[in-house]
């Protein structure tokens, strides 16, 4: 079939993808849980019967025909709104923009769920992009030497950083790196990279007063570009340094280990014998035929590694107190907030399954023997 | 050190090469000499694992990592090649020597255009193509063929383009598309400028077998090793690759080491058969020669265990007994004698020299020796 | 190298098993870090077994909050102010109830591997069975498991997992279910697509044309074989699976503060990182070393075992 037909069924399979999971987490939420601890969050002790109700009908858990709260709280039968039914209201709501209201600890009160959400979103994608950069900038180098070196000591170096990488919690490397960085490595008396939230506010060898700075994009490394603010800048990254180390560095050691072995298999094929045999570079040789083909597996995994990253977003950022989304997700799901797990939920597959199918799209331009 | 003639274009001594394994050290080539005059096609033929592939990649230094050389000459145009440094090594590979190997389907670039794997030879020393050096090439072809004139444009391109000085790289790399084109056409590849655009897998066994000849001739080599070029095609094809080679033999002046397990496709070809067993080359004669009258006992058995169509009486498959030695723990003295019918005691002692028993006509026999001058 | 002519002679095709156990001592020889690999994993296997010999469990129950965070080890000085002295050596400290660090460790360990075992071993059945029937199978049974796959793999595990264990109830079997929800789509993936190469195989086709008996006895010989690359990942992921947990806890989502679990006992460290560095240090070093031996130790299973890897 051709191309866009595939692009296009990849799509409608999305679109099945994203309705399953936004019921599989739905009915998490409010079908394994009685009624009432849908309330939980927006009832207060003073409000009266009548007040909580309302509130229950308002979220679409009562129906219009329950005649009391006790009425509810009892379960009687035709007063509470069947699950399924409890989706529908949530689903219409959701596709005509109305995702209510916050309920994270510490947002201003009648934050929308959506505000609240992308607001924070610019931070993780700030951070796992960095994560991604790190990733490819120093597994992919990583695992070629590897390869060439085989058996040398930069491919036990590197043997053991990716094995390392590979093995090690992640938030304990990043406990670690703290310790190190804060505790052990000082400069005029500050830790090295003190800081405690996404832009560094003492910053020991930077200019004084950051300046300006325009929020484009709500995340502090592309604003500071974007306002060519640099001090600005330079503390965002310093800032960032860490928690994108510690969320790169499993995928580092996967990226490096995987790059290692198929350029080793490569290696061996008998095409690059004949490449040798023609009289080529041994430069040429391993960037031009041997990476080529090497490549292939290495993208094939991207798509599990962008999944890996968001899913690490969670542990770095509350290790690093870094105010994305991952971090407020641990308090969304403690008070069931459903708007803001279904928006997380399906804003991360929605990025899951697009980068996936990029990352297919160009598998096959890069191997001429697929064709779609 | 060895020294060869002028004419030599080849010269093994000696040439021991074993392999690291998990199960031991394959004792692979135990001692090969071989001598190549300018100009012929001699054949290298023996059954597989007797050393025919190992001996022609030691000649480019190609060998695997898990192989050690252990002792020996390999004389190439004169010049040393074992222990050679991998420049001069690269620079051998572009202008000496070419390979070119069987089963096509491994050895092209699954992910790269035919046209880029041609081209890229070319680029790859543009300061090789001197103006010297090309018209000397050039000059090499013979006059009035086919491929001369498919080439003359390219003769005046490339003259002129040089003398003007440094080649722009754009200019560069248009002629040398222009190049590969005229060498895809010289090996009959039917619509060569729609080839150099394909990818390996859309072309037959047989188009990719004349790929890889086209990748040798694109350098002018001096010579060829066509290692087993004919075996992973069918028999059509195999005649077609053979009449292709009988042809640019005739237009190219180039020497070319056949290997191959087929006597027939030897016999075809060939100025000259080398036998080789077990790491060994046991006989060497003029086809003919070799044919009409086999010294070595492997020889004779090998020539008899060919179904003949011509002799009417009964057919005798007269196999040589036994199987091929495990060359880890090969036999001693001749690691031929478990399986010679004419073996005697002093085969297990001694190892065979390669002596001249008829005039041009080598053999690595005990049975031989006696008689040697 | 696929040529005619193989380099080591004719021994190649010798007894079959000798031949394999000879190469798989030949790698095993040259792969130091494999030995380094099963050394680690046997010695968590030991603890396990050990752990409650060598501690007494009710220690996870006491809480000496005198002795809190405190510090009394001659090898190591971490140089930083105002740590507090434990009145006794100690290995390892103390964590934030006052209990013996060390002792926590071993306790800790057996409850860790047991779900991450637990994780593994339903992991495979659920592979084995689903994997093989949509491999197998194929058509509209493929279809539909693979749609199921595809909305698991869509998000990454640990939100599901999040969502499961606050809707649940925070207890080890909703720790062990949760991360099993998040682990088995890849089980099954993995084995569907070795069944789907597996029956490409001539020998598949042989066993059909001699009327092997049924799709029941094809099943199992193609699963006998399908079955390596499952094993071989499965014991990379019981290091996997211990991260996983770790980070559950850490985060906060543990079934009860006291109890022993190594990232229990890392949260505990976290709010006290730059006062108290070793309660977070050595709980992580921990799951770092178990976590490094079965990674190890898979690597070298697969090298053994990966077809490719032989000549």
């Amino acid at each position: 079939m051709r191309l866009y037909e595939y692009i296009l069924r990849r799509l409608l399979l999305m679109i099945f993808v994203l309705f399953a999971l936004s019921l599989l987490i739905f009915y998490l939420t409010r079908g394994l849980l009685p009624p009432t601890s849908a309330l939980a969050a927006y009832i207060t002790p003073r409000m009266d019967d009548n007040a909580k109700l309302s509130v229950a009908r308002a979220l679409g858990v009562a129906t219009a025909n329950c005649p009391s709260y006790q009425a509810f709280t009892q379960l009687q039968s035709g007063c509470v709104v069947p699950v399924w039914g409890q989706y529908l209201t949530w689903l219409q709501n959701a596709l005509t923009g109305n995702w209510g209201y916050s309920l994270l600890p510490g947002v201003a009160p009648l934050t929308t769920t959506w505000n609240a959400f992308f607001g924070r979103f610019p931070f993780t994608v700030e951070l796992a992009l960095a994560a991604a950069i790190l990733t490819i900038l120093l597994g992919v180098p990583l695992g070629i030497i590897s390869a060439t070196h085989s058996n040398k000591w930069p491919d036990h170096l590197s043997r053991i950083v990716s094995l390392g990488g590979y093995s090690v919690p992640q938030f304990w490397f990043g406990a670690v790196l703290q310790i190190i960085f804060v505790l052990y490595i000082r400069v005029n008396g500050l830790g090295l990279l003190a800081t405690n939230s996404a832009v560094a506010t003492t910053c020991g060898i930077c200019f004084a007063s950051p300046g300006t700075v325009t929020a484009f994009t709500g995340a502090p490394v592309f604003d500071g570009l974007l306002s060519l603010n640099f001090p600005y800048l330079w503390d965002s990254l310093v800032a960032l340094a860490l928690p994108a180390l510690t969320l790169a560095i499993t995928s580092i050691g996967a990226i490096t280990r995987i790059v290692r072995s198929s350029m080793v298999d490569v290696l061996k094929q008998d095409y690059i014998t004949l490449a040798r045999s023609k009289g080529l570079k041994e430069r040429v040789v391993i960037y031009k035929h041997a990476l080529r083909n090497a490549l292939l597996p290495a993208v094939t995994v991207s798509g599990l590694l962008v999944s890996y990253l968001l899913g690490g977003v969670v542990v770095v950022e509350i290790v690093f107190s870094w105010p994305g989304v991952g971090n407020a997700s641990l308090a969304a799901a403690n008070v069931l907030d459903v708007n803001f797990l279904e928006l997380y939920v399906l804003v991360t597959a929605v990025i899951i399954v697009v980068t996936n199918l990029l990352v297919d799209i160009a598998y096959a331009f890069l191997d001429p023997r697929i064709k779609y | 050190m060895q020294k060869s003639s002028a004419e030599e274009i080849l010269k093994i001594t000696n040439l021991r090469v074993s392999f690291n394994t998990y199960a031991g050290q394959v004792k692979a080539l135990d001692g090969v000499e071989l001598t190549m005059r300018k100009g012929e096609v001699l054949g290298l033929v023996g059954e597989s694992g007797c050393g025919k592939s190992v001996t022609a990649l030691s000649i480019v230094g190609l060998l695997p990592q898990n192989a050690k050389i252990l002792g020996g000459s390999v004389l190439l145009n004169g010049k040393e090649v074992l222990g050679m440094s991998k420049k001069d090594l690269e620079t051998a590979r572009l202008t000496e020597v070419a390979i070119i190997f069987q089963d096509p389907m491994t050895f092209l670039n699954p992910v790269l255009s035919i046209g880029s794997q041609i081209t890229e030879i070319i680029s790859a020393r543009p300061e090789l193509f001197t103006e010297k050096l090309v018209k000397h090439r050039l000059g090499q072809i013979g006059e009035g063929t086919d491929v001369s004139a498919g080439l003359d444009s390219e003769r005046s391109h490339l003259e002129g383009a040089l003398k003007r000085g440094n080649l722009g790289k754009k200019e560069f790399n248009r002629l040398a598309k222009v190049y590969a084109v005229s060498v895809l056409e010289s090996v009959r590849l039917p619509e060569p400028v729609k080839v150099l655009k394909m990818f390996p897998f859309e072309l037959s066994g047989g188009m990719r077998q004349r790929v890889l000849i086209a990748m040798s001739l694109v350098r002018r080599p001096k010579l060829i090793l066509a290692d087993e070029i004919t075996t992973a095609l069918d028999v059509t094809v195999q005649a077609q690759v053979l009449q292709l080679l009988r042809a640019l033999r005739q237009e190219i002046d180039v020497s070319v080491l056949l290997i191959t397990h087929d006597l027939a496709v030897a016999a075809e070809l060939c100025d000259r058969v080398a036998v080789m067993y077990a790491g060994n080359v046991v006989e060497v004669a003029d086809v003919r020669e070799l044919f009409r009258n086999p010294l070595h006992p492997y020889t004779i058995g090998l020539l008899a265990s060919v179904p003949r169509v011509d002799v009417s009486s009964a057919p005798q498959e007269a196999a040589i007994k036994g199987s091929v030695p495990d060359l880890i723990y090969p036999p001693s003295g001749c690691r031929f004698h478990p399986r010679c019918p004419r073996a005697f005691e002093k085969c297990p002692q001694v190892k065979p020299q390669l002596i001249e028993a008829n005039p041009g006509h080598l053999v690595s026999c005990l049975l031989f020796e006696e008689r040697s001058p | 190298m696929s040529r005619s002519e193989s380099s080591d002679g004719g021994r190649r095709d010798a007894t079959g098993r000798e031949a394999d156990l000879r190469y798989a001592l030949h790698l095993l020889k040259g792969n130091r870090l494999v030995l380094v690999g099963l050394f680690l994993s046997a010695a968590t296997i030991l603890l396990v077994l050990l752990s409650h010999l060598l501690v007494d469990p009710n220690l996870a129950n006491q809480q000496p909050l005198a002795l809190r965070l405190c510090w009394n080890n001659p090898i190591i000085n971490w140089n930083i102010a105002n740590v507090k002295t434990c009145p006794s050596q100690l290995p390892l400290g103390t964590d934030a109830y006052g209990r013996n660090l060390l002792q926590m460790i071993i306790l800790a360990i057996p409850i860790d591997m047991q779900i991450a075992f637990e994780v593994v071993a339903s992991a495979i059945v659920i592979g084995v069975v689903f994997g093989g029937l949509a491999g197998y199978a194929g058509g509209f049974v493929d279809e539909v498991i693979l749609r199921i796959t595809d909305v698991f793999l869509a998000i990454p595990g640990i939100l599901l997992a999040i969502v499961l264990i606050v809707v649940l109830g925070r207890s080890l079997p909703t720790l062990t279910l949760a991360i099993l929800i998040t682990w088995w789509p890849y089980y099954v993936r993995l084995m569907r697509s070795q069944i789907l190469s597996e029956k490409e195989k001539p020998y598949v086709e042989r066993l059909r044309a001699m009327g092997a008996g049924g799709p029941r006895i094809l099943y199992l010989h193609i699963v006998r074989n399908a079955i390596y690359p499952i094993l071989v990942q499965a014991t990379l992921d019981v290091g996997s699976v211990i991260l996983t947990v770790s980070a559950l806890t850490f985060i906060g989502l543990t079934p009860n503060p006291l109890l022993p679990e190594l990232g229990n006992l890392a949260s505990q460290g976290i709010a006290n990182i730059f006062t108290a560095p070793w309660l977070i240090l050595f709980p992580g070093l921990t799951i770092l070393l178990i976590s490094l031996g079965f990674n190890l130790l898979g690597d070298g299973i697969r090298d053994v075992f990966d077809p490719k890897l032989r000549r």
